[in-house]
């Protein structure tokens, strides 16, 4: 039996991307013809019965997020998309906006009925830099919205008036947070905000502002339509399924549709062939850059919320990225340091200098010269980093490095004589 | 459009003057436009770059100031300010790549160009760089060559490609 399943990505490869006709045919725009009849609460009630959490990363609860929506009136609001996938080994957004772009559009309508403005909505669908081929697609997929009534003024009758645009990233990871987003999208380089305030209170051109991963919005006109197929899956504290992205040294890289609940081992062998080496595994690392490394060991957990939680390990962005015994930590480390110290947007100093210093330390490992004092310093900056950062970027980098340091110390130690 | 009436810069490079005009008015002349305007003036680059002039053109033009202008120019890695080869060889550096031994692919690079990574080639046919991952880890180890996503190299498809270019170059 297949282990994938087919729920978000129901339209893959069957209905035409370009095509709103194909979409409706489908059962398209089902999903917001059901919502308009519904109440507001209603629909975040659906949300929180299937406990939806965030698909950028965060995992926070989207009905909770709604829910604040709601209760800031306001004339005129911000419904942002975020498909600014920037987080190494995860490219399932691309594959939602390349093979179901008016799922993304459908559920940030869904988004600003809602949570909306009462009088306008500025929608905006932030998309990389590295994306500017999928540009062109969801541009269209507007256009065609806007030509059927799905978009533009008082949407089926409701009253509601959305204008929505495609925005391009310049290149820069930090843009995935959120409040860099929005710095982005209005033309300034994308540091992130200081919060409070919140960005539902004060968000994308000052307005209260409704963001959403391009997953979490893909999700909401199916659980609206019928969420029986999608409930049918999962465990019991993570119900459904999740757009994963799996990379490395696998036979069958690319991006699947699980049930929450698989293992991981069922992911890497099952899924995606086994390893393309035939050599054994030696770590996955979950989630993206930021993501934990996970030993052999444990392969046997599953991807789940709480399954991974046990084990310290975020789902994050769903990413796998697979790596076999001929990979040694410190090339590892290596690609990770230059990530960071690349992306760090260098507002805060822990993060700033904490990089720089990453960057110094796997340098002197590579060339043999890191001593124990070094190995100490390493540790040090990790924890300052993850305690005193500004954004979740220098927060959550630590984690991978403290995963292999607990994981593989005699290897990472023999790195530092 | 808030260009000034008498413009020294407009005087001393009307091509360029015009052309950064003609972009701001297809885009639209608010700040929230300073990404995508940018990104399009540099792709109309002959060394797909921004100019120090043609950054004082798009402050001028958009009535945004220079500082701010320069800041976001260098703040992105799709944005250069410095001039950059006909070709723009992006080797992804990534997780994904690593375990898939992009090294070597660099390696390759390097022998095939005769350059060190992050370096241009004399002739300024290529630049070679590294770039942070952009999502196909699918087909690692992964590059994008001006822009364009080319998967699953190996020091051989290298030569070919590398090969391909330089012919492209010189029947130009
Ligand atoms: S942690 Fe600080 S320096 Fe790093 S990206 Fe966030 S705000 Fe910028
Ligand atoms: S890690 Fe190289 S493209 Fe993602």
């Amino acid at each position: 039996m297949s282990k994938t399943v087919s729920v978000i990505s129901k339209n893959f490869y069957k209905v035409n991307p370009d095509s709103i006709d194909e979409y409706i045919a489908a059962g398209g725009f089902e999903g917001l013809k059901k919502a308009i009849t519904m109440k507001p609460e209603e629909i975040i009630e659906l949300l929180n019965k299937s406990d939806l959490q965030g698909r950028g990363g965060a995992a926070f609860s989207v009905a909770t997020k709604w829910n604040h929506a709601v209760r800031v009136s306001a004339p005129v609001k911000g419904i942002m998309c975020n498909a600014d996938e920037g987080e190494p080994g995860t490219f399932k957004d691309r594959s939602l906006l390349e093979h179901n772009p008016f799922g993304v559009i459908e559920g940030m309508i869904i988004g600003a009925y809602v949570g909306g403005g009462s009088q306008m909505n500025h929608a905006r669908i932030y998309i990389r830099e590295e994306y500017t081929y999928l540009h062109g697609r969801v541009r269209n997929a507007i256009k065609q919205a806007e030509e059927r009534g799905f978009l533009g003024n008082d949407i089926l009758g409701t009253g509601l008036n959305i204008e929505m645009k495609v925005v391009s990233g310049a290149g820069a990871y930090v843009c995935g947070e959120s409040s860099a987003l929005l710095e982005s999208t209005e033309g300034k380089a994308g540091r992130p905000r200081i919060k409070p305030p919140r960005l539902n209170n004060v968000g994308l051109y000052n307005l209260p502002t409704l963001l959403n991963n391009v997953e979490s919005y893909s999700i909401v006109p199916i659980l609206v339509r019928d969420d029986s197929e999608y409930r049918s899956y999962g465990t019991e504290k993570s119900i459904g399924t999740k757009m994963i992205s799996v990379s490395g040294n696998v036979k069958k890289p690319g991006v699947y549709e699980i049930p929450f609940g698989i293992t991981i081992r069922e992911v890497v062998y099952d899924i995606a062939g086994g390893l393309s080496s035939e050599r054994p595994l030696k770590f996955v690392q979950i989630g993206g850059a930021s993501g934990a490394i996970v030993p052999a060991s444990q392969l046997d957990t599953p991807i789940s919320y709480e399954g991974l939680c046990e084990i310290g390990v975020a789902v994050g962005s769903g990413a796998v990225v697979v790596a076999d015994d001929s990979n040694s930590m410190l090339d590892y480390f290596d690609s990770l340091a230059h990530f960071f110290a690349e992306e760090s947007c260098g507002k805060c100093t822990p993060c700033r200098e904490g990089n720089r210093q990453l960057v110094k330390i796997v340098g002197l490992m590579k060339s043999g010269k890191a001593t124990a004092a070094d190995f100490d310093r390493l540790v040090d900056m990790l924890g300052l980093m993850k305690g005193a950062s500004f954004c979740g970027l220098g927060k959550t980098e630590p984690a991978p490095f403290l995963a292999a340091i607990k994981h593989f110390e005699d290897e990472v130690r023999g790195y530092f004589k | 459009m808030t260009k000034p009436l008498n413009s020294k810069l407009e005087e001393q490079y009307p091509e360029l003057y015009a052309q950064v005009g003609e972009i701001v008015s297809k885009w639209g002349a608010s700040r929230d436009n300073l990404i995508a305007v940018l990104l399009d003036v540099q792709s109309k680059s002959e060394r797909n770059y921004l100019s120090k002039e043609a950054m004082l053109a798009v402050s001028e033009i958009m009535g945004i100031i220079v500082q701010d202008v320069y800041e976001v120019a260098t703040f992105y890695h799709a944005i250069s300010t410095k001039p950059r080869g006909r070709f723009l060889v992006q080797l992804c550096q990534g997780t994904s790549c690593t375990v898939n031994k992009v090294v070597n692919v660099k390696d390759a690079l390097e022998a095939e160009l005769g350059i060190k990574i992050g370096n241009s080639t004399p002739d300024e046919l290529f630049t070679f760089e590294y770039t942070p991952c952009f999502g196909a880890c699918d087909v690692s180890p992964a590059m994008r060559l001006n822009g364009k996503v080319v998967g699953n190299l190996t020091p051989e498809t290298i030569k070919q490609i590398i090969g391909e270019c330089r012919e492209a170059a010189k029947n130009e």
